[in-house]
Order: C-alpha cells, then structure tokens, then sequence
C-alpha cells in the first residue's frame, strides 16, 4: 500500500468493496494517485483520491449483504478442517508438546477441583441437616485462639439440661485402636457414640440390626469400605472381631460426610456426668464431639446464648483459659476450621489454596500453548502469504488458525480426561483429602468452556496477526515492525511462563526444606522402644497403678511412667502462670506431669540435674534453660530456686538440655514464642497417677504381647492399645504433611509443563535457524559455541525469570512462616543452591534437543536451501 | 439500461476499449474517457459500467499482472467480445441509419439575427 494515500479512506473502500474487486479498484487507485502525485501534487491527489472512494459507494461496488449458501460454508469448514489435521500431522513435535502439556494441566486441575468438590459436597445427604448442628468450641488461651471440633467433656452431660428444646442429642468419642486380625495387627477408626447418633448422623444401615449395636456395647456397626478392606465377605454379620460382634454394616462414610469411621459402637461411658468444676485440660482434650438437632421453629440466637451463659460457668473454673460454644451447621462441617483429628478434611483456607493452584496451571498451560501455538504460526509464514496471493480472505486464515488452535484444545481436553480416569483410581490413596473421582456434568461443561476458551486465546494471537499482514511482507527477508511486535509478545509470555514457574520452583523448595527441618529436628531424647497407653479417665485410676506395678516386673520392661501428656508429640500441652518465689517475674509457661520414673523412662539429655532434690521433696520441678533467662535466674543458680505454681512451690531440680515437649504443631502459641524462646516445666510427683502410660521396653525384646497377657488378666474387659512413639512422632505435621503432598504434585506438575514449553521453543528455534548453524558449521564454529549461541535467549529470560520470581517468594514464603516457630535460615548458599538446580533442570531439558541440531552434518541441513 | 440495448455511456465505453486494444484497464479506460469524451466520470461509476457491460457478455475481463505502483495488486483487462461488437455495429447500424433519413436542410444550423 501507497504510505501517503489517505489512510482511513483506504480502510473505509477494504471495508465496504465486495472482495471480488477490491484488488483492481483499489491497484487502479494508487495507480491514479501517483499519476495524480506527479502531474498535480500531493495534496490535490490525496484529495482526488477522496473523492474516488466516496464515490465508490454505488449498488455494483459495495460488498453484498447476503449470506454464503450454506452448502459453501460447510465445504468451507471441511477444507480448514483438512489443512487444520494436515498441519498437525505435520509438525507431530509441537502437536505432541503442545496436547500432552494442555492434557496433564487439565487432568490436575480436574484432581484438584474434584477435591474441593468432594469437600463441599460431604454432609449434604443426611436428613434434615438445615436443624443440626454441631457445638464446636473456641479456646481462648491468653490471647491465643484455637478453634475446635471438641466440646469439654462436662457439656454433654449437661446440654439436656441447657438445651431442652433441642430435639436431639448426640455425643462421640472418637476411638483408634489396635486390633490383632487374622495374624496381624491393623489400626481401626473407630467412634464410640451415644444413643441418639444415628438419629443425628443418619447413616443408611445396609445389613444386620443396629437396636442390637445400641443396646449391647459389644457389638458394632462396621462400615462397607471395612468390610471390603479386609474381604470379610457377605456373612460379616455375626462375626467376631477381638471381643466385638458384628450386627450391622453401615454405608460408606468416606465420601458422605466429615466423620471418617470404620466402626462404630454405642457406649453408656458418654452418659458419665463429669462435675462442672473439671478443668484438666487432659481431660477435655480426648472428649467428646457433640451434635444437637433443633426443630424448625427454634430460636438459634436463643440457644447460642444458652451456651455460652454455660460456658461463662465453665470459664470461673479456669486459670488463664476460657471457652466459647459455636454452632457449625451439619453441611458446613466438610470445610470447617475446626480442627478435627477424624478423617482428611479440606478447610476453607485449603480450598483457596487448590484454586490458587488451579489458576497457576491454567495459567501456565494456556501461556505455553498459545506460545506453542504462536511459534507454529511463526513457522508457516510462507504458506499463509502464498494463500493470501491466490486469494484467500483475512477471516479465512483466521478462522483456519483458531480452528486448529480449538482442535489441538480438544485433543489435550480428552487426554486430559483420559489421564484423569486412568489415575483417578488409584490415586485416591495418595491425595490426602476425601476424594470423590466422579466427574459431574456441570464440572466436564466447565472444563470444557475453558479449554474452548484457551484455545481460541491461542488462536487469536496468531490469527490475527497473520491475518493482517499483506503477502509482500510475508515474503522479504527483513521482517518488518509488526513481526517484530508479535515476537516480543511471545518473549514476554515466555517470561511470565518461567517466572510463575520459578516463584513456584523457590516457594516450594524453601516450604519443602522448612518442613525438612521439622522432621529432622533433634527432640533431645531416643524415642525408639518407647510405647504408650491411654485409659478412660478417672474409673480406672487405683487399678492403672496395679498394672503399672506388674508390668515394671516384667524384665522386657525397662521403665515407666504416668504422664499428663505425650511428650513430645502433644499438640495441647498445658500453660500454667509460674512465679519465682521472691519476685514478681512471672511466665506462662507449658506445663507437663510425670511421675519420678520419667528420666528412665525418657532418658532426655540433662544440663544440670541434683536428684537428691527430686528425692528429698513431695515435688520438684525441670525446666529448660529458656525458662531460667525468661525469668532471669542464672544456670549456675537455677538448682534449689523455688518456683511458685498456683499455690504449690516446688524447687527447680534440674534443667534441660533442650525443650522437651517441642509441641509438633509448628504454628507457635503463647509461652513458645519461637524454638529460641520456647520455656517449658515438667513437675515431677513421685506417686502420680495418670491415664496416659508410658512404657520404654527392651530393644528386640518381644515385650507388648506379655504386656498385653498383664494387662488383661486385670482387665479382662477393656481393650489394649499400645502405640509406638517413634512411629507417632514420624506422623507429626499432619496438616504441613498434607500440604507438602499436594504441593508436590501441583509443583512437579507445572516444572514439566513449562519444560514442554521450553522444549517446544527450543524445537522451534533450531528448526528456523538450520541455515544460520549449517553456515556457521562450514566456517567453523564448534557444537559448544552453537549451543551457546542457541541457549543465550533462554539465559536470559531465566535471568529475568529469577530477578522477579526470587524477591516474591521469598516475601510470601516468609509472611506465611510468620506464625511458625524455628524458620529457616535463608543463607546466600541455600539460594544459591535452589536458582542452580533450577536453571540446570530449564538448560538440560533444552540442550538435550539443541545440541543434537548443533552436531548435524552442514551438508545435510543445508541441502534443501 | 436492461436487455441488450446498450446505452450512451455503455457504447462510449466499450468503443473505447476497443481503441485501447491490449492495454484497455480501469485507469487507461478512464483516461480516455475522459479525453476522448471530454467529461469527468468517476472510477465507481466505470466500474458499474463495466459490470453491467460484462454482465451482458459485451465483456470478458482477466487478471493482469501486479506491479509496485498498484501497491502489489493486479490489473484488471478488459476486452470485446463478439456478442459486443455485434451490438456496436447494430447501434452504429441504426444511427447511420436515422442520420441518412434526415434532410440535409434540417441539420444546418440557424441563427436569430
């Protein structure tokens, strides 16, 4: 096009000439115009030209108004259809990258989806759920906040009382133990309930009778998935399961509802009247989940009140504790806050991070597939200028590129699909949430609106482009300025690709080494061959200390001991407000029990320890040396001082050399600010009595199963659980856990999406500069040097990546750390260590496809130019 | 006009492509319109001209080569076919005609004095 013909007027004749004529009115015009230039002027040409166009608008020149017959439509479509597979087949290298790149991010973020799914869907089939509710308890603990499924174990009694108008009631206790079955010991999730559970938590009963479950507390409800766990076969209603009898099967409670039990049974222990004034914080802690069902007309403000005027009662009886009642409605129970030892429950906050996740992947898979897309496009410059000049339309070539672009979209949909029905079952085990793997409707419409939607994203880039461009363009050796805009536009997508990729990369290798840090931390004591019990509290007191004295006979066991909490693997140690004797220092600190047997029992390392102290007093006390600065007494005073706890005064009769109850939930609270400032007690009364039981047995002993023949002869009816403290302690974060498990797969997921991405590139990269690395081959630069040559852009855009990437995640990575006790150092050489490893993996995955180009034979890649 | 009359302009038109031969295209069709014609006409309505000519079969028309002045695009050449001629000679026919028929004392002009 003449530069100096009137530019819109230009625009308006492409606009309304009909395309049959378009090219020789608008050759004619120029023609005229530069006659016109020459023999008239400039501007008398310009404003010839004008005139020329606007009388152009006649009958015979403007572009009809009918529509093409549909017969030509569709051979229109079936031809685009051709050359779109015909493309495909074609470039097989970038279809493959860029199918199985869009496919795997479909099928995570179908995991992913289907995990906040199953989440909002639990609870939702039980009966009547708008009225039922459970009671869920806010702890306040000097200004700290914790939120829990549990209620203190007196409210259970007493909501008859509180709540009369409440048409249900329902308490559980929720009961894991071991059971010996078939040759091997298996962990059951069991729930010991009351009478009114399944009025509440309505569960189909699928065989059997459940009046004879209710009534008897020692037969039990088992669910399907158990029966199937363990084949137990069609007859299972009569079987007998340790001193249990199977009468009933219930329906799977794994994807209906936010209780994940295997067992349940009825016991007449729940209807135990605790007095009100119990305050022991063990105590509460291993009570009880409560549910109520109110009828339709019932007044909740009312009975939120009721509640917690109860709670302020309860509150009188606490030191430096109070509690609040919350009403949780049943459907809303999959994704509450409350914190809850039952089943893997996604929390709210959770289901924001799966969508954060969500978006990343669609993000980073829509940018590598129009970028794929785009650099393909780039590829067929030659093909869309030689269309061009034989006729074909603007709306042709860019329709042609979005209907490869939708096409090569339902293919990585379908695999997508694919990929995700054939790890759905089994990968149920290893995604840490309920999972439910069917696909609903509305969720298969909506992931394929989107993948309509990247696709014709990607189309558009190219197709646009492309489709503007005139075919002398197409055909210089220089690319003019568009070109050059359209590639920076690739670059720049490229960036944002590698960047998200690399704030990824850093944010879960500093998450991955902090949680690393967790599970390596030296707990200063061995924790190996240490077992414990746990018993129902307060019946069985007189009769624990019988069996602890006939298991101390034992010579498989070495020691034991009474404790108020499992050290170290609690989670809701006790804090107390300690004084020095003689002063007004005070601290809130964390406060444990044990009897004198711990130190055998535990062997912590001590830094200073008189036990003619221990000895000599009714009871003493062993801290920690943060608790000593905390209240400025020095080590070498420390033995002998008097501390004050309530009204007891105990002396201090040793130290410790490190923190004994490091309290394996990271999120600090208040008297642990952090690992450095973390103080802590540990009262030792000699006679203690507790219901937790902590037993050290000799290595390679076999010692458990003569426990167990102790045990119960003196307890004949009651079940025994050992449970090993290592293997606990391996368990501890359960919650970091999960989220490093996800984590990982959502962060593996997008590394090799973005490699495809880069291999792709790459691929196209070497495939337009053949000519250039065959040229410089024959005068004689080395593979190195090519290679180089080839990789410097990814370098950079690496570089920038980074720049961008490192100073963000490390922002977020320290604001999400912030609560959390013992961070990370984030020394130079760790950086240092995740930006090499990333880079390396982005160059390896590239040099493995350039240098091969580099290495081929110059003769053979400049034969065909 | 309908059928296979053909206009003034349409005569004109095609009298001269018939002058221009072989390089008979939008611009030199105009061109010579203009100055064997003396009067302005537009390139829309030589175009219209032209379609309609071609729509009666007075025309054929095929693509040209492209040159930078056009800004890369085609021209356009136009030619007579017979069904064209046949029809110039009819109307040539017919005025020659009416021309013979009139006295030669009614074609002097007169003038008021």
């Amino acid at each position: 096009m003449n530069k100096h013909t009137p530019k819109f007027f230009t625009k308006l004749l492409s606009w309304f000439c009909h395309d049959d004529f378009y090219e020789e009115l608008q050759g004619d015009l120029e023609e005229s115009f530069i006659k016109n230039t020459n023999t008239r002027g400039l501007r008398k040409a310009r404003a010839i030209y004008r005139k020329e166009v606007l009388k152009m608008v006649r009958g015979s020149v403007v572009r009809p108004r009918i529509s093409i017959p549909q017969r030509l439509r569709f051979s229109l479509f079936r031809m685009h259809f051709v050359l779109s597979l015909r493309s495909i087949r074609r470039n097989m290298a970038f279809t493959l990258l860029n199918v199985v790149g869009f496919g795997a991010a479909i099928s995570v973020c179908l995991f992913l989806a289907n995990t906040i799914l199953t989440a909002y869907n639990l609870d939702k089939s039980f009966s009547n759920k708008e009225n039922k509710y459970r009671i869920s308890t806010i702890i306040n603990t000097e200004g700290d906040t914790n939120f829990s499924c549990y209620s203190p174990a007196t409210l259970f009694s007493q909501l008859p009382t509180i709540l009369p108008e409440a048409k249900g009631i329902a308490g559980l206790k929720t009961n894991t133990f071991r059971l010996n079955f078939r040759g091997r010991d298996i962990i059951v999730e069991g729930i010991e309930a009351s009478a009114e559970f399944l009025n509440i938590l309505d569960y189909k009963v699928l065989a059997g009778s459940i009046e004879t479950v209710i009534n008897d507390p020692l037969h039990i409800a088992v669910t399907e998935d158990f029966v199937k766990k363990y084949s137990l076969g069609d007859e299972v209603i009569g079987k007998q399961l340790g001193k249990y009898i199977v009468s009933a099967v219930l329906e799977s409670t794994t994807l209906k509802s936010h209780l994940d039990f295997e067992w349940l049974n009825f016991s007449e222990k729940l209807d135990y009247v605790a007095p009100v004034e119990y305050s022991y914080d063990y105590y509460f802690d291993r009570s009880r989940t409560n549910y109520i069902e109110v009828y339709d007309e019932a007044d909740l403000e009312d009975i939120k009140e009721k509640l917690n005027a109860f709670a302020v009662q309860l509150n009188d009886t606490l030191i430096n504790k109070s509690y609040k009642f919350q009403l949780e409605n049943l459907s809303d129970l999959g994704l509450s806050r409350a914190s809850l030892k039952q089943a893997n429950l996604l929390t709210g906050e959770g289901v924001n991070v799966m969508l954060i996740f969500m978006l990343i992947m669609t993000l980073i898979a829509s940018i590598n597939y129009t970028n794929l897309a785009s650099a393909k496009a780039m590829h067929r410059l030659k093909e869309i200028g030689v269309r061009k000049v034989v006729g074909s339309k603007r709306i042709q070539v860019f329709n042609q590129f979005i209907l490869e672009t939708c096409l090569l979209g339902f293919l990585g949909l379908a695999l997508g699909f694919l990929l995700y029905f054939w790890f759905a079952r089994d990968i149920k085990d290893l995604i840490p949430f309920a999972f439910d793997s069917h696909v609903s409707i509305d969720t298969a419409i909506t992931f394929i609106a989107t993948s309509i939607i990247v696709s014709l994203l990607a189309g558009i880039v190219p197709g646009l482009f492309l489709s503007r461009i005139s075919p002398l363009n197409l055909f210089r050796s220089k690319s003019p300025g568009k070109t050059f805009g359209f590639q920076r536009v690739r670059k720049v997508l490229l960036v944002i690709q590698l960047t998200i990729t690399a704030f990824v990369f850093v944010f879960g290798s500093l998450f991955w080494k902090q949680y690393n840090s967790y599970q390596k931390e030296d707990i200063g004591m061995e924790l190996g061959d240490i077992y414990f019990l746990e018993f129902d509290y307060p019946d069985s007191t007189q009769s624990l200390l019988v069996f602890k004295n006939e298991m101390d006979k034992l010579s498989q066991v070495e020691a034991s001991s009474f404790m108020s909490q499992l050290v170290p693997i609690d989670d809701t140690n006790g804090l107390m407000m300690i004084k020095t004797e003689n002063s007004n220092d005070s601290l809130m600190t964390s406060i444990t029990w044990a009897d004198s047997s711990f130190f055998h029992t535990y062997k912590p390392k001590m830094e200073l320890v008189d036990e003619s102290i221990m000895r000599n007093n009714r009871s003493s006390m062993f801290v920690n040396k943060s608790f000593l600065m905390q209240l400025n007494i020095p080590l070498e005073a420390a033995l002998g001082t008097n501390i004050r706890t309530g009204n007891e005064i105990r002396p201090i009769a040793g130290v410790f050399e490190q923190a004994i109850s490091s309290n394996y939930n990271p999120i600090v609270s208040p008297g642990k600010q952090n690992g450095t400032n973390f103080s802590e007690a540990l009262v030792v009364i000699p006679n203690l009595i507790q219901n937790l039981l902590v037993v050290r047995v000799a290595p390679n002993s076999n010692a458990i199963p003569k426990i167990e023949q102790v045990f119960l002869k003196l307890f004949p009816d009651e079940n025994i659980v050992f449970r090993s403290l290592e293997d606990l302690s391996k368990s501890r974060y359960p919650e970091l856990k999960k989220a490093v498990k996800i984590f990982t797969y959502v962060f593996i997921c997008i590394i090799l999406i973005t490699l495809m991405g880069q291999m792709g590139i790459a691929i196209f990269n070497a495939e337009t500069k053949t000519k250039e690395i065959g040229i410089r081959k024959v005068l004689g630069a080395s593979v190195t040097k090519l290679s180089l040559n080839l990789i410097k852009g990814t370098l950079i855009q690496i570089l920038i990546a980074l720049l961008i990437a490192v100073p963000i995640a490390t922002l977020l990575f320290k604001d999400a750390m912030g609560s959390y006790r013992d961070p990370i150092r984030l020394s130079p050489q760790l950086y240092a260590s995740i930006l090499i490893l990333f880079t390396a993996i982005i160059l390896a995955t590239v040099m493995s496809l350039i240098v091969p180009k580099a290495k081929a034979n110059p003769v053979e890649s400049l034969r065909n130019e | 006009m309908k059928g296979n009359n053909l206009g003034e302009f349409e005569e004109l038109a095609l009298l001269t492509i018939l002058v221009l031969g072989d390089d008979a295209y939008g611009v030199t069709i105009k061109q010579a319109i203009i100055k064997q014609g003396e009067r302005q006409i537009s390139r829309g309505a030589l175009h219209t001209a032209l379609s309609r000519l071609e729509d009666k079969g007075f025309l054929t028309s095929r693509q040209g080569e492209a040159s930078e002045a056009r800004g890369g695009r085609p021209k356009r050449y136009y030619e007579v076919t017979n069904k064209g001629k046949e029809a110039l000679h009819e109307a040539k026919a017919t005025r020659d005609r009416l021309w013979n028929q009139i006295p030669e004392v009614r074609l002097e002009l007169q003038y008021a004095w």
